[in-house]
């Protein structure tokens, strides 16, 4: 049995690529169409068996050697919007410095606040804002994925190295979040 | 359930561009299986593939503090990858074009055997494995790309340069030479039995 809908649409429609007007066609022509069910089913079962096949490693020198020449080669550590707008106000001098702290606690008051919260009031500086964003996103990403996969018992499709390393990067955004809340109640 | 893996990518790949490099560490580690495997299967070979592989990954890592998320990352990965594995056969001079090319794909009829019915038993995954390495360079790229490297179909158009169907229509060929090789080889079997 053969359809020549199958050969147009199928795969796409297995990968998810079928934007919404197509995805309904399909949906509904392998409704009646045996033949498009047919092969939507092999095509599932040929995707499963060679998802399956085993992958192989390159030998343990060769990762050795990528992450020493990606760790030379990574740019010089950014300092942060925040830190750069302090080293801006040193450069206006102590006269600066204190009417930016001033302006800060008045519109701040970050010892009051949530993470969220911070990212909400200090909007008003772009580049700051930009980096608590990211790092913000960064963690609820990272936390509901970690969440959701312990949840799901899905051990299979995380393994626990990954997971590890995760955690990792999750404990290391933290910190740097704490980091930014710490300046800015020093201020 | 499946994780937002392109999102987790963005993030490690600015992570690295703003001066982490255990960033890249977790884009290696998430990649180096399944870009290796491929370029495994693709070249045959595994001190070549090896030498492909670092060639990508150095690639990678010159280009990455420019990188500026046009596409995937998984998809520029592979692409770059793609075509180094492409250069290796050429050097080598093997043909890159389908062997199939002169048949329609209705013309095209591998049997109603599914993979349930040909692979049954476990040392099958080593007899599929070979079936993979003797489809035509064209076909097992798409397949591979796809399935190993969870590119999409429409990436796969990007990186090879060609329209989605004719990607598609090298999916479907793929599929039904594997079939091909998986039966003939079952009956070859069958016949030393007997």
């Amino acid at each position: 049995m053969f359809c020549k809908e199958f050969n147009e649409n199928g795969w796409l429609y297995l990968s998810d690529e079928l934007d919404g007007e197509s995805g309904k066609y399909f949906e509904e022509h392998i409704q009646h169409c045996t033949a498009c069910q047919a092969q939507l089913a092999e095509a599932r079962q040929w995707s499963n068996v060679i998802d399956k096949l085993p992958l192989h490693r390159p030998s343990g020198t060769i990762r050795k050697s990528i992450l020493r020449e990606a760790k030379a080669s990574c740019p010089p550590k950014e300092h942060t919007g925040f830190f750069r707008k302090w080293q801006y106000s040193l450069s206006f001098g102590l006269p600066g410095l204190a009417a930016a702290a001033l302006l800060l606690l008045i519109l701040i008051k970050p010892w009051n606040h949530s993470d969220t919260q911070v990212v909400d009031i200090l909007m008003w500086d772009d580049s700051v804002a930009i980096e608590m964003i990211d790092l913000s996103l960064a963690i609820i990403t990272m936390e509901k994925d970690y969440n959701e996969n312990y949840e799901n018992d899905d051990v299979d499709f995380l393994e626990e190295t990954t997971l590890s390393v995760f955690h990792d990067e999750l404990s290391d955004l933290r910190t740097e979040l704490e980091n930014y809340n710490s300046m800015a109640e020093s201020i | 359930m499946k994780r937002d893996i392109n999102q987790n990518d963005a993030i490690w790949v600015r992570s690295y561009q703003k001066g982490s490099d255990k960033a890249f560490n977790k884009l290696y580690d998430r990649y180096e299986r399944p870009l290796f495997s491929y370029l495994l299967k693709m070249l045959n070979n595994k001190q070549i593939a090896e030498d492909v592989f670092q060639q990508t990954w150095m690639k990678v890592i010159k280009a990455l503090p420019e990188y500026r998320e046009q596409q995937r990352f998984g998809s520029w990965l592979f692409g770059i990858a793609h075509h180094a594995a492409i250069d290796q056969i050429r050097k080598t001079g093997k043909q890159l074009v389908d062997e199939f090319a002169s048949e329609t794909l209705d013309e095209i009829d591998a049997g109603a055997e599914t993979p349930d019915t040909i692979l049954i038993k476990d040392e099958d995954s080593a007899r599929l494995y070979e079936a993979v390495e003797q489809l035509p360079v064209a076909q097992r790229s798409v397949i591979l790309m796809r399935l190993h490297g969870e590119i999409s179909f429409k990436e796969i158009a990007d990186i090879e340069k060609c329209s989605i169907n004719t990607v598609l229509g090298r999916m479907h060929y793929a599929i039904a030479n594997l079939k091909k090789v998986l039966v003939t080889d079952t009956q070859k079997r069958s016949s030393y039995v007997l």
